[in-house]
């Protein structure tokens, strides 16, 4: 055992014979135990199942044609456009792919001269078949860091058939972006192993939702992707690196459309897949998707709409002008770097209540069991009850002369927060909360308060009307408790809604109604970008956003705002 | 009129209490009383941004608390050598360093505490702020004939930037003119170790510990 290692393993848990995997040499075959499997978490699919109108950009048509004769010797080719034609006079300029094309003659002939054909955008035939199609389908996909989500829709009559989602398999590659950014620069087919991951990724994903749905992937026909910048670049092997560095400059910002084969995509072959465009810098299409679903650009209200991921995007503003910008919250948020954090997964508290007169805290756990760690609603939670209990100063360090059991000292001026004790976990160790912790969170609702704040600035407005909540993390915490700590300015607790997975729910809109995407564009084109960690009032309005305005016992420092 | 211990305990304690007032009067006090630039940082300013550090490692304070504290130090700083000619600072520092935040990073509140901790124990630093190109580091280096060369990365995809210092001395072969200490959220002593980097520092505290030990190499 290194001398790392016994700096982080108590010295019961070497007994146990627990190493640290990251400090362990590999010579031969080994076996690896590993405590406390999760097993199957909670990540948000459904968004707010707004109204979606169902007006596909991939429309299936049944022709009949006469066959050819020495009279009538159209081509293959025109006797189908024709054919077409007469069904639908909107098919004005149609045009054929070229796989399609070479399987023409062989198909028109042998379902008789009456074929299923797929038609993408009012103009191009992807897809010619002798025998009746079944349906005509598309699958959304929110392309997230850390998460990924896809719906499998009807795209006849909008039905949603599926949902499923799972963790990038890109994590193993790094955390963040910019890990990911700089694992494509520095090692040799960097792009293409993380490409060839997510692409992996989204195919699996669209096979289980074709079969659990009972269809075909050949009849999948559109896949609409919305994720962030780096994340986009990556699946279309688009070099990221200038993206992870100031300026931030992007490949291309407007939307995309590539042939799925070219795409690397098993489905129909000459099918499409869509890209929403990009707005700026990291603030990528799935922010696009968000406002698609969130609609602040049709209101009069002002309204601040906080995405919160590994790394969070904000958009302020109404139908006149709309604001955007993203700060790099960290992934405290979520339950990593914190040292007893965790997915919300079963054995994670996920709510907390503190005896303001005893310090003594109530739990809730998901599966309702013994608790194994912290999840990011329960971070929020219990930071604001350690307000509240003064345990915590406003300054975010501990009061260790609050003189409650369950706060101990460490060190000659620190203290730490015991949430559950040996007991209480079943044996499996303390879930402390550390002053590191408490500055992690800190660290990340400052970077949400400042992004909000500067942007109000920019818009001349002291509070927004109305603050909306996308991803998973805003449906889950406790909106109280995240206004206690001032994660976000100040609003009525009832000004405050959540949206769910609004990027996925936009993606959505976006692969249902043609109309969403030429209105996607507009939203891109509009939306005006603010680089926040450029302006000069940036430090000084981060650094009053990691304090706690709301704790009771403001220790009589110097106001640092 | 403050005695001069007095003056000494006011800069001390303008830093610990963050009191930018006070800061400014014992400051001006200590040019009226001809206080020594160096013993007024080393055991007055400098000694509370000692205990700001402290703080800071313990637990105690943040990164706000920090630079407010930076910020004090170096308003009191300037008033108290406003007077002093070029060569007159340069002779009382412990050694010349450069510092910034390497190119294409614009991150730079880490930066700017280390380079106060720097000031404070004494050493003659430049900053060249933000997103510095590697070209004018090095040309910088050059005219300023510094001893130790720092630049902070705070993004992964930055890092390179600091490699390309080490790189662009060694093509110029001034390389041994110059140590190279680099630090930021996401180096490591590894990746300083791998670029041929001579230190690497993961706080301000050790910073100042890792360019005190360059300078006594350099001076060895």
């Amino acid at each position: 055992m290194t001398r790392k290692e016994q700096r982080y393993i108590s010295s019961e848990k070497q007994r146990e014979g627990f190493r640290l995997a990251c400090q362990t040499k590999i010579h031969a075959d080994m076996t690896v135990e590993v405590q406390n499997t999760d097993s199957g978490g909670v990540i948000m699919e459904s968004g707010r199942s707004s109204p979606v109108s169902c007006r596909p950009n991939v429309r299936q048509y049944e022709v009949e044609l006469a066959p050819p004769t020495l009279e009538d010797f159209r081509d293959d080719c025109q006797r189908l456009f024709d054919g077409l034609r007469e069904r639908d006079a909107a098919l004005k300029e149609l045009e054929i792919d070229h796989a399609v094309l070479k399987k023409l003659p062989g198909t028109l002939r042998k379902g008789k001269w009456h074929v299923s054909v797929a038609v993408l955008g009012g103009k191009t035939v992807v897809d010619v078949r002798a025998e009746p199609l079944e349906g005509v389908y598309g699958v959304s996909i929110d392309l997230g860091t850390t998460t990924l989500a896809a719906s499998l829709s009807d795209l006849q009559n909008g039905r949603l058939l599926g949902r499923t989602s799972r963790m990038n398999t890109q994590i193993r590659y790094g955390d963040d972006v910019l890990s990911r950014v700089s694992y494509t620069m520095t090692q040799e087919d960097g792009l293409s192993v993380l490409s060839d991951a997510i692409r992996k990724d989204i195919q699996e994903m669209m096979k289980e939702l074709a079969q659990d749905a009972g269809i075909s992937l050949q009849d999948i026909f559109e896949v609409v992707i919305v994720g962030n910048t780096v994340m986009e670049h990556i699946f279309l092997g688009l070099d990221p690196q200038y993206i992870g560095k100031a300026p931030f400059i992007s490949v291309l910002r407007k939307a995309v459309d590539i042939r799925a084969d070219l795409a690397g995509l098993s489905i129909a072959p000459s099918g499409n897949v869509h890209f929403l465009p990009i707005e700026a810098g990291f603030v990528g299409a799935d922010n696009v998707a968000v406002i698609l679903a969130v609609r602040p650009h049709v209101q009069d209200k002002n309204v601040l709409v906080i995405d919160i991921g590994t790394n969070g995007e904000i958009v302020l503003g109404n139908r006149n002008r709309l604001l955007s910008t993203s700060c790099a919250t960290g992934p405290a948020l979520e339950g990593a770097q914190i040292l007893c954090g965790m997915r919300a997964a079963p054995g994670a508290i996920e709510k907390v209540k503190i005896d303001p007169a005893t310090g003594m805290p109530e739990c809730r756990v998901i599966g309702n069991m013994k608790p194994k760690g912290i999840c990011g609603s329960g971070i929020i939670d219990v930071i604001a009850e350690m307000l509240r209990a003064g345990i915590l100063r406003s300054d975010g360090s501990f009061d260790r002369d609050v003189g409650f059991s369950r706060v101990r000292q460490v060190g000659p001026r620190s203290a730490e927060y015991i949430l559950a004790s040996s007991e209480e976990t079943g044996g499996c160790g303390e879930i402390v909360i550390t002053q590191k912790d408490v500055r992690a969170v800190q660290l990340a609702k400052g970077a949400i308060y400042a992004g909000a704040r500067i942007l109000m600035g920019k818009l001349g407005i002291e509070a927004p009307e109305r603050i909306v909540l996308a991803g998973a993390f805003g449906s889950y915490i406790d909106v109280r408790n995240a206004l206690y700590i001032g994660m976000f300015p100040e609003v009525p607790v009832h000004a405050i809604e959540s949206a769910g997975n609004a990027a996925g729910e936009g993606a959505r809109m976006a692969l249902l109604d043609k109309e969403c995407r030429m209105e996607a564009q507009e939203i891109a084109r509009h939306v005006e970008f603010v680089e926040v960690a450029n302006e000069s009032s940036f430090q000084r309005i981060f650094f009053d956003g990691m304090m706690f305005h709301n704790g009771k016992s403001y220790k009589d420092k110097r106001s640092i705002s | 009129m403050s005695s001069r211990d007095e003056v000494l305990a006011k800069l001390k304690e303008c830093i610990e209490e963050l009191d930018e007032d006070l800061a400014e009067e014992a400051a001006k006090e200590a040019v009226d009383l001809a206080i020594d630039p160096i013993t007024a940082i080393s055991e007055g300013l400098g000694a509370g941004m000692q205990t700001q550090s402290d703080l800071f490692d313990e637990g105690e304070a943040f990164v706000p608390q920090l630079v407010v504290a930076a910020e004090i130090f170096e308003k009191a700083i300037g008033i108290i050598t406003a007077d002093l000619s070029e060569g007159a600072k340069q002779s009382s520092s412990l050694g010349k360093i450069l510092i910034c935040t390497v190119e294409s990073d614009i991150h730079d509140i880490g930066k700017n505490i280390v380079k106060t901790m720097l000031s404070a124990s004494g050493f003659e630093v430049h900053d060249i702020g933000r997103d510095a190109a590697t070209t004018e580091v090095v040309a910088k280096a050059k005219e300023l004939g510094v001893d130790i060369i720092a630049g902070a990365a705070l993004m992964t995809t930055t890092m390179p930037a600091q490699r390309d210092i080490v790189n662009l001395l060694k093509e110029e072969g001034i390389r041994d003119q110059f140590k190279c200490m680099f630090g930021g959220a996401p180096v490591s002593e590894e990746w300083v170790r791998s670029i041929g980097a001579d230190a690497y520092a993961e706080n301000a505290a050790e910073a100042v510990d890792k360019a005190k030990e360059l300078i006594a190499a350099i001076r060895a």
